[in-house]
C-alpha cells in the first residue's frame, strides 16, 4: 500500500533531518522536550476565541525552524497531512456557533469563526512544534531525554527497539501487500478486503515472530540479562539553562500580556 | 587454555518428531585455526552453531571450549568466550545507533561507562567503521551492517568467532573487502559457509556435513578436488576452481543465491 | 481516530497525562520483574510495535459501506503480550507517531494513550476478551470475544475523543452530534477490526501449533480492576472540569464587550437571523441568547485596528528574529 511506504520514507526524511548539526541540535533534547511540551500546554490554556494573542508564541517553531535549518516546504507538507482532523472538528464552529462578535473591521461577525481560526492556529503552532522538535533533535535524542526525564526504561527501550525495527518490518509488511497487489484481479478498491488482510497480516507476523527469536538470541549471545541499560544523559550545559528558562517565561509572558493587542495600542496610540 | 579451543565429540540432536538433524558430529579447533563448516542446505550447519552458542542443547554427547562445557549454567561465561556473528545483520544490530549496538555487549559484561568509548572505537577501528558510530543501522550499506555487527562481537574480546554465512547477500566488493578482514582476525574462526571461495581465502581446514554427519574434515584444496565428495555433499568446486564447462549440469546445481 | 493538541484544554490534556503516565508506570514495574524471567519480551514487544505501526498504515475496506478503516491493534497486542506489555507497545507507537506525523501531538499523548491503550488492553481485554474466550481453545469463543472487545474498544476509542473534545470547550461542536459522527463509522471498524483479529490469531495458531496468546497474569484483575476504578474517577474529574470551565464565549465578550457597548441595528438583525438559524438547525438548544448579547457583542473599532495592527506587528517581529538567528549560518555558508 502506497501509505506504508510513504510513511517509511517520510520518516527516513525526518531522520535524515535531525541527523544533521545545527544550533538547534546543539540544545540538550532534554531543554527541548519540556519547552515543546510547555508551550503546547501554554498554547491549549487561551480560551477558545483568541486568536491574535497566540501569535506570539509561533515564535518557538519559528525560531526551531530557523535555528534548526529544517526545510519550510517540507514543514508544510507534514502540515497539510496533520491539519485535516483538527479542520473537520472545527469546520462547523461558525454555524454552531452563530453568536455575533465584533470583527476587526467592525461589522459583526458569528463568533465560530473566531474559534475556528483559533483553532487552526493552535493546530498549526502545536503541530510544527512537534515536527520540529523531532527534526532538530531525533526520535533517539527525545528517548533518552525522557529517560532521562523519569519515564520507565521499558517504555524508552520500547520506542528505541520499535523505532529500529520500523524500516525491517514495515518494508517486509510492504512487500507483502505489494506482492498481493500485483497478483490480484485489478479491480480497485478502498482497501485490502478484511479476509485477505487476515492472512497478509498472520504471515508477516509469524515472520515477525521468528525474527523476535532470533534478535532475543543476538541479545542473549551478547551478554543480555533482562536488564535494559540506557547509557548516561549528556551533560547539561548553561545554554540549555538559558533556552529552557526562557521559554517558559515567553509563553507565561503571552498569556498573561496580550502582547499584539499592547503593541498595537502602543502603534496606533489607542 | 587447553591446547583443543573447542572439542565437539559425538554430538547428536533431533527437532521432536524428525529425523536426527545431527548425528555423531566430532572434531575439534585447535588455537587461531580457522575453519569451514559447508554442506548443503538441511546438512545441520546452523543446528550445529545454534548447539555451540546453547541456543538448544544436545540429546547426545558434549561440546567443550576450553575446559567448559556447554551447558545452561556455563552459558553466561562461555558467551564471554564464543563470539558469534549471526547470518542476518538485521538481527544482530538492534540497538538504534552503531555506537549503543558495540557497546551492548561490554556494558553487559560490566565494562564501566568511563571505558566503553574506547572499548567501543577500538572495535569500530578493527573493522574500519570507525566513520559509522553515528549512524542508525537501516542507514547502512550491506557490507557496512556486516562490518559492524562484527565489531559488536570482537568487543566483547572472544576467544573464538563464528560466523554464520558471512558473505551473504554482500556486494562483490564488500565480499572482498571482508574476506580481508577476516584474514587479519588472530581470533580463532568456525565459518558455515556455501560460499567456498572465502573458504580457500579464509580457512585452513575444512568440515563437511551431509544429513547431520560429518562426510569430510580436510584441508580445502585437497577436498575441492574431490568431485564424487562434493556432489555427495550438494556442493561443486569453487568458482576459481572451475573451468567454464567443467562441470555438468553447473547451472542448475549452482545455489539460487548466485544466479541472482 | 487520533486527539489532537489543539482541541485540548490544559486541564484534561494533563489529566489524561497523569493517568496514562501512572498506568505506564505500573506497567513498566510490573514487566521489569517479568523481563528478568522472560528476557524473550523485550524483542518480542519492540518487533510487535514495529508490526503494529506498519500494519496501521494498510486500509482494509468496511464491506458494503464503500469506506475504509485501519487497525488500532491495541487488543492483538493485549492478546499476543499481555495488557501491560500491550499497553506500553501501544504507547510508544503512539509517541512515534505524534512526534513524525504530528498525529496527536505532545499534550494529547496522555489523552491517546488512554483511548487507544488503556481502554482495550487493562479495560476490555481482562473484562471482554478474557472473559468470553475462556482458555482460547475455542474458535468460535475467539472470534466472538475478538469482534465484540475490538468493536467495543475502537467505539470507546472515539468515544474518549469525542468526550475529551467536549470537556475541553475549545470547539463548539456539541457532544451528540461529535458521537453521531465518530460512532457509527467506529463500531464499524472495530467490527473489521475484530474479524481480522481473530482471524490473525487463528492463522498463527495453525502456524505455530496451537499458540493462543499470553493468559492474563495472576494478580492482574486486581489492578486492573483498580483502573477501572480510576477511570471512572477521571471521568467523574473530566465532567467536572467541564462543567466549571469558565465558558469561553461569556468570557470574551466580558473581556471585549464589558469596555465598549455600541448599540447599533445590524446587531439585531444578525441577532435575529442567528436565532432563526438557531431555530432551525436546533443543535444547541442550551445556547439561547441572552438579552444582553446584542449590546455587549461588538467592540470599538479602535481596539479592533490596534489588534490589527498589533498581530502585524508581533509576525514582523517573529519574522525579524527569524531573520537575525538565520545571519550566522549563512556566514558559515
Amino acid at each position: 500500500m502506497a501509505g506504508l511506504a510513504h510513511a517509511l520514507s517520510s520518516i527516513r526524511r525526518a531522520d535524515s533531518l535531525a541527523g544533521r548539526s545545527t544550533l538547534a541540535s546543539t540544545i540538550d533534547a532534554r531543554a527541548k522536550l519540556l519547552a515543546s511540551l510547555w508551550v503546547v500546554g501554554v498554547l491549549a490554556s487561551f480560551p477558545s476565541y483568541e486568536v491574535a494573542s497566540l501569535l506570539p508564541l509561533a515564535l518557538f517553531p519559528v525560531v526551531l525552524l530557523v535555528t534548526g535549518e529544517v526545510p519550510l516546504g517540507w514543514l508544510c507538507g507534514r502540515l497539510l497531512l496533520a491539519l485535516p482532523f483538527v479542520l473537520m472538528v472545527g469546520m462547523l464552529n461558525p454555524w454552531l456557533d452563530p453568536s455575533p462578535m465584533a470583527s476587526p473591521w467592525g461589522a459583526p461577525i458569528a463568533a465560530g469563526w473566531f474559534s475556528l481560526a483559533s483553532i487552526l492556529l493552535r493546530g498549526l503552532i502545536a503541530v510544527s512544534s512537534a515536527l520540529l522538535l523531532l527534526a532538530t533533535t531525533g526520535i533517539i535524542r527525545i528517548g533518552y531525554a525522557m529517560s532521562a526525564l523519569g519515564l520507565p526504561a521499558v517504555l524508552v527501550n520500547q520506542v528505541l527497539f520499535l523505532y529500529r525495527y520500523l524500516f525491517v518490518v514495515g518494508e517486509e509488511l510492504a512487500r507483502t501487500v505489494q506482492a498481493w497487489q500485483l497478483r490480484r484481479a485489478g479491480k480497485p478498491r478502498h482497501g485490502v478486503p478484511p479476509h485477505q488482510l487476515k492472512l497478509l497480516l498472520a504471515a508477516v507476523l509469524a515472520r515477525t515472530f521468528q525474527r523476535a527469536m532470533r534478535i532475543h538470541q543476538a541479545m542473549l549471545a551478547r551478554g543480555f540479562d533482562g536488564q535494559l541499560r540506557l547509557p548516561s544523559a549528556p551533560r547539561w550545559h548553561l545554554r540549555d539553562t538559558v533556552f529552557l528558562l526562557f521559554w517558559i517565561a515567553f509563553p507565561l509572558l503571552a498569556r498573561l500580556v496580550d502582547i499584539p493587542l499592547t503593541l498595537g495600542r502602543l502603534l496606533t496610540g489607542a | 587454555m587447553s591446547h583443543h579451543l573447542l572439542q565437539v565429540e559425538n554430538l547428536g540432536f533431533a527437532y521432536p518428531g524428525q529425523a536426527p538433524a545431527l548425528d555423531k558430529v566430532s572434531f575439534t579447533l585447535h588455537h587461531g585455526e580457522a575453519v569451514a563448516v559447508v554442506g548443503g542446505n538441511g546438512a545441520g550447519k546452523s543446528t550445529l552453531l545454534q548447539l555451540l552458542t546453547g541456543f538448544l542443547m544436545p540429546a547426545q554427547g558434549q561440546i567443550r571450549v576450553g575446559e567448559l562445557r556447554v551447558e545452561r549454567r556455563t552459558l553466561p561465561q562461555l558467551r564471554r568466550t564464543l563470539g558469534f556473528v549471526f547470518q542476518n545483520p538485521d538481527d544482530q544490530l538492534f540497538m538504534p545507533t552503531v555506537y549503543e549496538d558495540v557497546a551492548f555487549g561490554p556494558l553487559n559484561l560490566g565494562v564501566s561507562p568511563q571505558d566503553i568509548d574506547r572499548v567501543v572505537i577500538h572495535a569500530l577501528e578493527q573493522v574500519g567503521a570507525a566513520s559509522l558510530a553515528g549512524r542508525a543501522p537501516w542507514e547502512l550499506s550491506g557490507g557496512q551492517k556486516r562490518a559492524v555487527a562484527i565489531a559488536g562481537v570482537l568487543a566483547m574480546q572472544p576467544d573464538i568467532l563464528i560466523l554464520d554465512e558471512p558473505s551473504d547477500a554482500l556486494d562483490p566488493a564488500a565480499r572482498r573487502r571482508l574476506i580481508g578482514l577476516l584474514q587479519r582476525f588472530e581470533h580463532t574462526k568456525l565459518i558455515a559457509t556455501h560460499d567456498l571461495d572465502l573458504v580457500l581465502d579464509v580457512c585452513s581446514r575444512v568440515i563437511v556435513l551431509s544429513q547431520g554427519r560429518v562426510l569430510a574434515n580436510a584441508r580445502p584444496l585437497e577436498l575441492f578436488s574431490d568431485d564424487a565428495l562434493l556432489a555427495q555433499a550438494s556442493l561443486e568446486r569453487p568458482l576459481s576452481m572451475q573451468t567454464r564447462g567443467s562441470i555438468p549440469n553447473a547451472s542448475h546445481l549452482r545455489p539460487i543465491r548466485e544466479i541472482k | 481516530m487520533h486527539m489532537a493538541d489543539a482541541l485540548l484544554s490544559p486541564e484534561v490534556g494533563a489529566s489524561f497525562l497523569a493517568a496514562s503516565l501512572t498506568a505506564l508506570a505500573i506497567g513498566a514495574r510490573r514487566l521489569q520483574a517479568s523481563l528478568q524471567e522472560d528476557s524473550q519480551l523485550v524483542a518480542l514487544m519492540g518487533v510487535l510495535g514495529a508490526f503494529v505501526f506498519a500494519a496501521q498504515m494498510i486500509n482494509f475496506s468496511i464491506p458494503g459501506t464503500g469506506s475504509s478503516g485501519h487497525l488500532g491493534g491495541g487488543m492483538l497486542l493485549a492478546i499476543l503480550l499481555g495488557p501491560w506489555a500491550g499497553l506500553i507497545v501501544i504507547a510508544s507507537v503512539l509517541l512515534v507517531q505524534a512526534l513524525f506525523f504530528a498525529d496527536g501531538g505532545l499534550l494529547a499523548w496522555g489523552a491517546n494513550v488512554f483511548n487507544l491503550g488503556v481502554v482495550s488492553c487493562l479495560i476490555l481485554y481482562p473484562l471482554i476478551y478474557c472473559t468470553l474466550a475462556g482458555d482460547g481453545n475455542s474458535r468460535t469463543r475467539v472470534t466472538l470475544a475478538a469482534v465484540l472487545a475490538c468493536t467495543l474498544s475502537t467505539t470507546l476509542g472515539a468515544t474518549g475523543v469525542a468526550l475529551e473534545t467536549a470537556a475541553s470547550g475549545i470547539t463548539r461542536l456539541p457532544l451528540p452530534e461529535f458521537l453521531t459522527l465518530m460512532i457509527p463509522i467506529h463500531l464499524a471498524i472495530g467490527f473489521v477490526e475484530g474479524l481480522v483479529t481473530a482471524g490473525v490469531l487463528a492463522a498463527l495458531a495453525q502456524r505455530r501449533g496451537g499458540f493462543s496468546g499470553r493468559p492474563l497474569q495472576a494478580g492482574s484483575r486486581g489492578i486492573i480492576a483498580s483502573f477501572i476504578l480510576a477511570a471512572l474517577l477521571t471521568g467523574g474529574v473530566l465532567s467536572w472540569l467541564a462543567s466549571a470551565h469558565p465558558d469561553g464565549l461569556e468570557w470574551s465578550i466580558e473581556r471585549l464587550g464589558a469596555t465598549h457597548l455600541l448599540e447599533e441595528a445590524p446587531v439585531d438583525a444578525l441577532h435575529r437571523q442567528s436565532a432563526q438559524v438557531q431555530q432551525i438547525t436546533a443543535i444547541l438548544p442550551d445556547y439561547e441568547l441572552p438579552a444582553a448579547l446584542p449590546k455587549a457583542g461588538i467592540v470599538a473599532p479602535g481596539v479592533s485596528i490596534a489588534g490589527i495592527v498589533g498581530s502585524l506587528a508581533t509576525l514582523a517581529l517573529v519574522a525579524l528574529v527569524a531573520l537575525i538567528l538565520r545571519r550566522p549560518s549563512r556566514r558559515i555558508k
